[in-house]
């Protein structure tokens, strides 16, 4: 296991996070972007939405990364019937010695991942009290406030179709996700490798834990502390600024939160690539996952069939 | 000092470094075209070491003021984001901050005046140079085929102006010996008859007093005074004077 304890760890910093990578791939084969993505989510200490179709693997992946970080791991499938007490927790009565009190048992939120499947299914109610989780780090049942334990992380799933009876999350609430992260169709390559693996033998791979919790703050803390240069701060927020003045493609633009994201994002992306500094090119690879939910495309633009990559693209060759 | 500071001050010194040869280059060039200039019409070349030192002057002072990391970082780009976030980190004392500082520190030693400079530029001001030294190493050759260019600005300006107080002054060159000159100014006395009826008249009052008083007579002009002497003398200054003016022209 290695552990992140002081300035000469630094230099091991590539090194470690490729060993992550090559654990991960013992048991998903491909999908390097969106590895990298939910790292960048991880180090950032925010959250992700993914948006991704059935059977691409997704519990899979942050259930191995979950385990190759040393975090509790907690599932929750959202359904319209869910309710806000079957996700943060709630009181039970419990008999002891002819006494009966009330305990509190905590629901799947209190973990350090969490993967919300299909949020969208779930009520705005149900949403809600994740998002505040998401938001707070908390929980409130009745009158008391519980800490949810760090990191704590949460990975939201969508799917992209299958949309009726579904509850969209509004864009408000989207915001507060620092990236948004779509999942394809592996290649055929890879989809046979992976019909070679998990058509032929069921048992998947054990895996090594290779950092602890307090080695994951440890990254954490020097995600933020990674420099920037002032004229990469300017351009990100000149970025942030196009969205909102370019009006014959985009009818919202991002808030200055999404220039907060893009900064972040790109430090961590930075730093997975074992640089102690913030590079235009990590700039441009995060500007599409923190800013394609952010950013509402006016029905010029939809009938063109844009989608908010292109305009993301059309946006960074301005700046 | 902090090593990043030295750092960056060890890479201007290397910037001054190469703008210092491209200014000195350049200054020779202008050295050599300004003497090549001033061989032609005779002066001195010395002179031109005042245009070029100037430049010289000018130069160095324009790339110290306009020194900026933009020129490391165009030759170097493998550090060009590294130079650019230290510098403006410069006083953090953050523990990523100081990781990039070692990282800059060792990459940093592979930069020197040499990565820095432009060997075409400079191969090419030095090929100009080299062509220039050769045209001024021939200018001699050219100096003399040309024709001797004398203004006297004085007499130029009288020659046009034709203004009084700007006469010629004896200046046997051009205009040659004032004797000479003089010669159209003698005045010869004539007496001329109108007509041959007087003359007839005269001749006959001559004759009429010749035959009276024996007095010799002689019909026509006549002269101030006829002047045999004189006439040789001056038709021998005549000659001496369209001789001088055929040699003149």
């Amino acid at each position: 296991m290695v552990k992140i304890e002081n300035i000469h760890d630094i230099d091991k910093l590539k090194s470690i996070f490729e060993a992550i990578k090559k654990e991960i791939a013992k048991n998903i084969i491909g999908q390097e972007e969106v590895i990298n993505h939910i790292i960048v989510a991880i180090l950032c200490d925010s959250n992700a939405l993914l948006e991704s179709y059935p059977g691409l693997g997704k519990t899979s992946m942050i259930r191995t990364i979950a385990s190759i970080l040393d975090l509790k791991f907690s599932r929750i499938q959202s359904t319209p019937d869910l309710i806000p007490s079957d996700i943060t927790g709630t009181y039970v009565i419990q008999e002891d010695r002819g006494k009966k009190t009330f305990k509190f048992e905590q629901g799947p939120i209190f973990a350090n991942i969490v993967l919300a499947d299909e949020i969208n299914r779930a009520t705005p109610k149900t949403q809600s009290a994740l998002l505040e989780a998401m938001q707070e780090k908390q929980v409130t049942v009745g009158n008391t406030t519980y800490p949810l334990e760090t990191p704590f992380f949460v990975l939201a799933t969508q799917n992209p179709i299958d949309q009726e009876g579904t509850y969209p999350l509004p864009e408000a609430q989207v915001d507060r996700f620092l990236l948004k992260i779509l999942i394809t169709y592996p290649d055929s390559k890879d989809e046979l490798e992976i019909v070679n693996r998990y058509a032929m033998r069921e048992k998947k791979q054990d895996l090594s834990v290779l950092l602890n919790k307090t080695s994951l703050k440890n990254l954490q803390i020097l995600t933020r502390e990674l420099p920037i240069a002032e004229d990469l701060k300017l351009k990100v927020v000149d970025l942030v600024g196009k969205t909102r003045t370019t009006k014959e493609l985009i009818e919202y633009g991002a808030s200055p939160r999404a220039s907060i994201g893009l900064i972040l994002a790109a430090k961590a992306h930075a730093l997975i690539n074992g640089r102690k500094f913030v590079s235009e090119k990590d700039i441009t690879a995060m500007a599409y996952p923190v800013l394609r939910h952010r950013i509402i495309l006016n029905f010029k633009a939809e009938r063109e069939g844009k989608t908010p990559d292109d305009v993301i693209d059309a946006l960074l060759k301005k700046v | 000092m902090h090593p990043i500071k030295r750092l960056f001050w060890e890479l201007k010194l290397e910037t001054l470094k190469v703008s210092g040869l491209n200014a000195l280059l350049n200054s020779a060039i202008i050295f050599v075209l300004c003497a090549i200039i001033l061989n032609l019409f005779g002066m001195n070349v010395m002179w031109s070491l005042i245009p070029s030192l100037l430049l010289l002057a000018f130069l160095f002072y324009r790339s110290y003021t306009q020194m900026k990391l933009q020129v490391i970082e165009e030759k170097n780009p493998r550090v060009k984001e590294m130079l650019r976030t230290a510098k403006d980190h410069q006083n953090s004392k953050s523990v990523m901050v100081q990781a990039l500082f070692r990282d800059l520190l060792r990459e940093a030693r592979k930069i020197y005046s040499g990565t820095l400079i432009d060997y075409r530029q400079v191969l090419w001001k030095v090929t100009v140079l080299l062509l220039l030294s050769l045209i001024m190493s021939v200018s001699p050759v050219l100096k003399t085929s040309l024709p001797e260019i004398s203004i006297p600005l004085s007499r130029l300006h009288g020659f046009i102006t034709n203004a009084p107080g700007n006469e010629m002054v004896d200046d046997s060159s051009i205009f040659g010996e004032q004797t000479i000159a003089v010669l159209g100014t003698e005045e010869i006395d004539l007496l001329l008859g109108t007509g041959f009826e007087e003359l007839d008249e005269m001749r006959d009052k001559d004759e009429l007093n010749l035959n009276k008083n024996s007095y010799p007579v002689e019909v026509g002009a006549v002269g101030g005074e006829a002047n045999i002497e004189k006439a040789i003398s001056d038709q021998a200054l005549a000659r001496t004077y369209n001789t001088r003016l055929i040699e003149i022209s």
